[in-house]
């Protein structure tokens, strides 16, 4: 059994990163593959978003079978399938420290979390994607690893490059093969990119104190599943009459899931099912019981103080009350453009997951995680910056790797026509309005069959005496607030044509 | 017509190259066609796009002329809009496979495609048809490649008014003829969008500045590169909300392909087809003025067939 755990666990990894990889543009207006698959047995997302944003999500389908299984059987997700799990397994496999600490002092630290997700997801308010292994996962890969991981490629490349010489007959064919087949088209770049990778080597670098560091500790994910099989009648316990209390189990378990010296048990709301203990175990006491009297003593479901429990509750019905846009939901920033499909600001942050997957996803890199520009409760939602890169009028793959929905999945005729916002000329950069001098280049890119900017003729004073010139103006009925333009404009810094939210459409999704 | 001229740019590039890595300026040597040789231009009519280029380019005296054997050449068609081909945003995929036969006919020993684009231009280099075109041929001397943005080099431009220098994508360099195959479109500011608008495809830089006293500016860049041969694709043009485009009633079918060694007159020629003059489009005058071509089409030889 732990060889088909461990094989498991590499091929739903795999998968993961096959997925992950295929979250991309392959010349298809549709990705050919479920990028977001993880997602539908993702527990912790799938209440979450469904509490917050109202509305049951058939999406999460696949929860009707996990929740019963891991009822029955524990928390195999955890050790099964997991790719945040097993990854640290890899790193973990090095950790020294063995000396099982079954409940340390972080312990309750990933119930309290989950409490106040809970709570606070009732009132409309998703965190949950801050820390939700599979969140963390793709949001770390996409904005801290791709980054560094492919410019060192190109550096190396490059530099052959320059160089010349015979070394470039191997390094250019090499070079494009990956950039055809193996790179992004172009090298993304995300603003907070530093702390999305800080994230994930701090998870890393956890496993050197205990294995499994964040998912017996932190894990919310973990949390949850963790209560629903704290009762399971077919977990992994250890035989009283062959037990001959050798001390093995409980120095093998990466969890920390076997307690007591004499009398050892395993807690099944801690156990992930690696079958470890079961190998190690030399008088294979430890099997699957099918007693429900295994249970009799296997401690409480919550394992919180009541000050614990009552102060996760309280924080899960303050921070939605504290959180600034809640209160004044017309308080989003201007500069605050949502992608196109995008449900209204209220339902979007609850249903929003922060995966990361549409900004991994976006043809221009232009979709940006957000700090605090649209609220902290809406932490690393995804936000157009024009700037960086523009909404290609006929591509929809961000509604197509939303798995909740807060991005509608839209068809391209459908999606051309919804305004993300407007475009409005800065008169105090534009280039014909301050000197005699014409520059075309937001109307040349505008992609509406109809142009959205116009221009205007207008007598100014040149320098040798009164000329016309061309002035750009938005048509707002026409602007769909792609932001190509504010892309294209050659002023340097700022550009002098930017995209505001007003006459946004945000229809009920 | 002798256009004996293409090898030696490329040894002289060559060795040039060496100083560009330095990061010295690489003056493209100039090859004053407009002024030296009688302008001509050929225009056939055909319904078809691949008739029709064919039937320019051999009414000019056929690819051999600027094509010489072995030689490494460059395709430049305008596939800078994610827009289909009855859109009429971007050259024609047929008109661009008939240069490409004609390239392999004459004996080139590589032919590249290749357009900076304005969308992304995976969408941009598949919606335009010219991928698949390029694919269907299955023919390892043909590629159709993605500019790399790492990789300009700067070109000296000696002779010119309003910019000195600008960066252009390193394979225009490696080439040894540079074939221009503009659609044309109509262009807010600047008019009309031709040939020489079109050699912005393979310019690095922030291209978006080049757009403020534009008409010089082309002038100069064309200066520097002068395309032996550019092949105006008018089968369909574009006559308003250029040049982008999207509406099929802003598409004219015309039926017809012109080609020309001289990149003024071709662009003097365009300018009647949306019923202007020469004098209207503010590159070809500067063009003129330059000597780099003929602009007053009563000075040249129009063949059509």
């Amino acid at each position: 059994m732990r060889r088909l755990r461990i094989l498991s666990q590499w091929t739903f990894g795999l998968f993961f990163l096959f997925l992950f990889f295929n979250t991309r543009y392959t010349g298809e207006d549709v990705i050919p593959y479920p990028v977001n698959a993880f997602f539908t047995i993702d527990a912790l997302a799938g209440i979450t978003a469904m509490a917050a944003g109202r509305k049951i999500i058939l999406f999460f389908w696949p929860l009707i079978l996990l929740i019963p299984f891991t009822i029955l059987f524990g928390r195999f997700f955890c050790g099964w399938i997991c790719p945040l799990g097993g990854s640290l397994d890899i790193v973990g496999r090095k950790s020294r420290n063995r000396s099982p600490s079954p409940t340390g002092t972080f312990y309750p630290v990933k119930d309290i979390a989950l409490l106040i997700l809970l709570v606070a997801s009732l009132f409309a308010v998703n965190l949950s994607g801050l820390v939700d292994p599979l969140s963390i996962l793709i949001r770390g890969l996409a904005m801290g690893v791709v980054h560094p991981l492919e410019k060192s490629v190109h550096i190396l490349f490059d530099t052959a490059w320059r160089l010349g010489g015979p070394v470039t007959s191997v390094t250019e064919p090499a070079y494009g093969y990956l950039r055809d087949h193996v790179l992004s088209f172009e090298l993304p770049v995300f603003r907070y990119g530093v702390l999305f990778l800080g994230f994930l080597l701090v998870l890393v670098l956890l496993e050197i104190r205990e294995r499994r560091f964040w998912c017996r500790n932190l894990c919310p994910l973990g949390a949850l599943l963790g209560i629903l099989s704290s009762r399971t009648p077919f977990g992994l316990s250890i035989e009283k009459s062959g037990c001959t209390a050798c001390g093995r189990c409980p120095e093998t378990c990466r969890m920390g899931a076997i307690e007591g010296k004499n009398k050892q048990k395993i807690r099944k709301r801690d156990c992930i099912l690696c079958y470890d203990c079961v190998e190690s175990c030399e008088t294979q006491a430890i099997r699957h019981t099918a007693v429900p009297g295994g249970t009799r003593d296997a401690g409480p479901v919550l394992p919180l103080s009541r000050r614990a429990f009552f102060g996760a509750l309280g924080a899960g019905v303050l921070l939605p009350l504290t959180a600034g846009r809640s209160a004044r939901p017309d308080a989003l920033p201007a500069s605050v453009i949502r992608p196109p499909g995008a449900v209204p600001e209220d339902r979007f942050v609850g249903l929003c997951l922060r995966c990361g997957e549409c900004m991994r996803v976006c043809l221009t890199n232009g979709l940006q995680p957000t700090l605090f520009e649209a609220g902290a409760e809406a932490m690393w939602t995804p936000r157009l910056v024009s700037r960086i890169g523009y909404c290609e009028y006929s591509c929809t793959l961000c509604g197509q790797v939303c798995p909740t929905g807060a991005i509608r999945n839209l068809d391209k005729v459908t999606k051309r026509r919804v305004h993300i916002g407007i475009a409005m000329i800065m008169k105090d950069r534009c280039i014909p309005f301050v000197k005699p001098q014409e520059c075309l280049v937001c109307e040349e890119h505008c992609p509406t069959p109809e142009k959205a900017i116009v221009f205007d003729d207008v007598p100014v004073q040149g320098p040798e005496g009164p000329v016309i010139i061309k002035r750009p103006r938005v048509l707002p009925d026409l602007c769909i607030g792609c932001g190509i333009c504010e892309y294209k404009c050659p002023v340097q810094s700022e550009s002098a044509i930017v995209i505001v939210r007003d006459g946004e459409d945000r229809e009920k999704g | 017509m002798k256009y004996d001229g293409f090898l030696s740019r490329r040894q002289f590039l060559k060795g040039s190259l060496v100083l560009a890595a330095g990061g010295l300026t690489v003056p493209f040597p100039l090859k004053a066609a407009g002024s030296s040789l009688k302008s001509s231009l050929s225009v056939f009519r055909d319904p078809d796009p691949f008739d029709a280029t064919v039937g320019a380019v051999r009414l000019l005296g056929g690819m051999g002329i600027f094509v010489p054997r072995g030689s490494r050449v460059l395709i430049k068609p305008n596939i800078g809009w994610d827009r289909r081909v009855e859109q009429a945003a971007n050259t024609h995929p047929e008109v661009v496979r008939a240069l490409i036969e004609l390239c392999r006919e004459a004996g080139a020993a590589r032919v590249q495609i290749l357009d900076r684009t304005c969308n992304d231009a995976r969408r941009c280099y598949r919606t335009s048809g010219i991928q698949e075109m390029v694919e269907k041929l299955s023919d390892r001397s043909v590629s159709l490649d993605f500019v790399n943005e790492n990789r300009f080099r700067n070109v000296g431009i000696p002779r010119g008014l309003a910019v000195r220098e600008w960066p252009l994508i390193w394979e225009a360099f490696e080439a040894d003829v540079i074939i221009n195959v503009p659609i044309a479109k109509h262009h807010s500011i600047g008019g009309l969008t031709l040939g020489m608008k079109n050699l912005m495809g393979i310019m690095g830089g922030n291209r978006g500045k080049f757009h403020w006293g534009i008409g010089q500016k082309l002038a100069d860049l064309t200066s520097a590169i002068m395309p032996p041969l550019t092949v105006l694709d008018a089968s369909r043009i574009l006559v308003r909300n250029g040049p982008t485009g999207g509406r099929l009633e802003d598409v004219k079918v015309l039926n017809l392909v012109a080609a020309s060694a001289d990149p003024v007159a071709i662009d003097a020629f365009g300018t009647t087809l949306f019923g202007k003059v020469p004098g209207d489009l503010s590159s070809v005058t500067a063009g003129y003025k330059m000597g780099l071509g003929e602009m007053d089409l009563s000075k040249v030889r129009i063949i059509e067939g």
